[in-house]
């Protein structure tokens, strides 16, 4: 059984409540309801990150100019069911990986990555004897399913730029204390892509966790002169 | 049938239409389908004759019965559009480019449905029975197309809700022009006065951003692929293009003159512009805003296709060629022949009994479907990339 890193709040409907009010947030909503139209409000956020919000478009476009081809090579080469070469191919981009990895490792990561349910990450867990870094299997993850945000010193360090100590903390390695502190970010992208304003969001082909993840990479990275 | 008196009634019925539809529900096993309301900068009527009043919580708030027929005409017509256009897109999945391409028209027509959703939950919520029947009826017409092939009855409400969506270039230049119209009047909404309408605006514009950016995106990797023929991508841009001109409505309109008197649908610039604006022509000051977008965005499709070398360019079609509402509406005798504001795709006038046979020639034939056929059968026909 795969560890279920997925709190509360973000675990996945199941296929009946998914269109059925009783079971989410209009639960209840009678015509004579007092407040009718409340049927889900997007969450509070503070105030850094609100800033941070106005500044996703710039952020995530500079984002796109440094990694341009590179982000879409990958996600249109991706395929189902995701083989050991497609996997080899995504952990390449933005590679910390100087050599392909071994074919076990890649064929053990390709088959965790089928079990992986959104927004549960735990299944990644199955991929920890291949002895691959955090960063990469969550590379390999993030094409196969872009809901699913990458996650790297970069990332973590704009994080922690925004959010401050309540950020989650990066662990480069592939265990169960990485993994769930990645299924906190998760969680928190979650938040995020409800709170942020349309106003904010660039018209691409993006998942928005996509987006929140590119624009958090710049903001972390070092060469970076925008400040939020 | 009888009217949906609870929402989840509507809801039945609404998992009866997918089925009806042919939507294949695994596709969407993660969905969560739900009414989203996010707050406005301001709880002040923003433009109008209520400017300055508190905007409205509930529809006994409106001040007038005429306020709140224009507020159930405009949703119904939102609605429509959002469940017409998954009619429209969803055999598809079958021709699907690349997997990516897969889930962004998944997710395309998951959100339109949860847009479709939205307004019929606004309508449930707040309209009382009248509201009942008209969310019951989103889910009774059907796309011309499809209603032509099942024999039912009622089409969709706006013309380019009833043409077909045959490939996937009719999937990417109806989400770069159609849900860019979309874009508009959802923003044109969001500064409304009626806030159960304007707090569902923007939860559903950051959803379009995606379908937009899937619409511009598609067309720049054909663009740089450069295996689908110029002239042939250009009579996509005379099918939706045109239409998309006429979801605006008519100039010189009375009932967008209306609406914005009662401060329910505003400019798409209204945070922006703070001129008055010339009431009688609404509808051409937000259609000229789209155009001028048009117009951007195609010339970024021809520098790509210049970029990938390719000799040819894609050429905007005029404001006046080929329209069906407003002032360069082509006029027609009773017996349906073109007699007056005839142009070509450029905007030169030319003799009205040139004109069907002219439009002819810009629509995709049999023979160019052929062609198409054996392009897509190569599959290289779009660009892995678009940079």
């Amino acid at each position: 059984m795969p560890l279920r890193l997925a709190g509360r709040g973000v675990s996945r409907p199941s296929r009946k409540s998914s269109s059925s009010p009783s079971s989410s947030r209009t639960r209840g909503h009678s015509r004579r309801s007092k407040t009718p139209w409340i049927a889900s409000r997007p969450p509070k956020v503070e105030e850094p990150v609100l800033r941070f919000f106005a500044h996703v478009p710039a952020l995530f476009s500079m984002c796109l100019l440094a990694e341009k081809n590179d982000y879409e090579e990958v996600i249109y080469l991706m395929d189902r069911p995701v083989t050991p070469g497609m996997v080899a191919r995504a952990i390449s981009f933005r590679g910390d990986a100087k050599k392909r990895p071994d074919d076990h490792a890649l064929a053990l990561l390709a088959s965790a990555i089928q079990k992986a349910r959104y927004p549960d990450p735990g299944p990644l867990l199955l991929a920890s004897r291949s002895k691959l870094p955090l960063s990469a299997a969550v590379r390999a993850l993030h094409f196969a399913n872009p809901a699913f945000p990458l996650w790297d010193q970069g990332v973590a360090r704009g994080l922690r730029e925004v959010a401050g100590k309540q950020a989650p903390r990066f662990r480069a390695r592939l265990d169960r204390q990485g993994l769930a502190e990645y299924a906190r970010f998760v969680r928190l992208i979650v938040k995020w892509r409800e709170a942020i304003s349309f106003k904010h969001v660039p018209e691409e082909p993006y998942f928005l966790a996509r987006i929140i993840e590119g624009a958090l990479a710049v903001r972390g990275s070092r060469g970076s002169k925008v400040r939020t | 049938m009888s009217i949906p008196n609870r929402w989840e009634e509507w809801v039945s019925e609404f998992e009866a239409w997918r089925n009806e539809i042919g939507f294949d529900d695994n596709l969407i096993q993660d969905y969560k389908f739900e009414a989203k309301y996010a707050p406005l900068d301001s709880d002040l009527i923003e433009f109008g004759d209520y400017k300055g009043q508190k905007k409205w919580k509930m529809t006994r708030d409106v001040p007038d019965q005429r306020i709140r027929d224009s507020l159930l005409h405009l949703i119904v017509y939102q609605g429509d559009t959002e469940f017409a256009s998954v009619e429209q897109q969803r055999h598809l999945v079958k021709t699907a480019p690349t997997d990516y391409d897969l889930k962004s028209l998944i997710r395309v027509m998951s959100e339109e449905m949860r847009h479709g959703w939205q307004m019929c939950h606004v309508m449930m919520q707040n309209f009382g029975r009248t509201g009942a029947i008209e969310a019951q009826k989103q889910l009774k017409r059907r796309s011309l197309g499809m209603q032509e092939r099942s024999g039912k009855s009622g089409a969709r409400l706006l013309g380019s809700f009833n043409v077909d969506c045959d490939d996937w270039i009719d999937f990417f230049t109806f989400t770069q022009f159609i849900d860019r119209d979309g874009k508009f009047q959802l923003k044109m909404l969001s500064h409304g006065a009626y806030l159960p309408l304007s707090e569902s605006m923007g939860p559903m514009l950051k959803e379009e951003a995606f379908h937009m950016g899937t619409g511009n995106n598609g067309l720049l990797r054909i663009g740089k692929a450069r295996k689908i023929p110029v002239p042939l991508l250009q009579k996509y841009f005379y099918k939706w293009v045109p239409t998309g001109y006429d979801l605006f409505g008519g100039d010189n309109s009375s009932t967008a003159e209306w609406a914005y008197v009662w401060g329910v649908k505003g400019r798409p610039d209204e945070w922006t512009e703070k001129s008055d604006p010339d009431k009688r022509e609404l509808n051409d000051y937000s259609r000229t805003c789209y155009h001028n977008e048009l117009k951007e965005l195609t010339d970024q499709l021809n520098k790509k296709i210049e970029e990938a070398g390719g000799d040819e360019r894609i050429h905007l079609p005029d404001m006046k060629f080929n329209r069906a509402i407003g002032k360069y509406a082509v006029k027609r005798d009773e017996a349906g022949r073109p007699v007056a504001n005839t142009t070509d795709a450029y905007g030169v006038p030319m003799a009205p009994e040139k004109f069907d046979p002219y439009v002819r020639s810009l629509a995709l034939t049999a023979q160019d479907k052929q062609q198409l056929a054996k392009i897509f059968a190569d599959g290289d026909w779009i660009a892995p990339t678009r940079f």
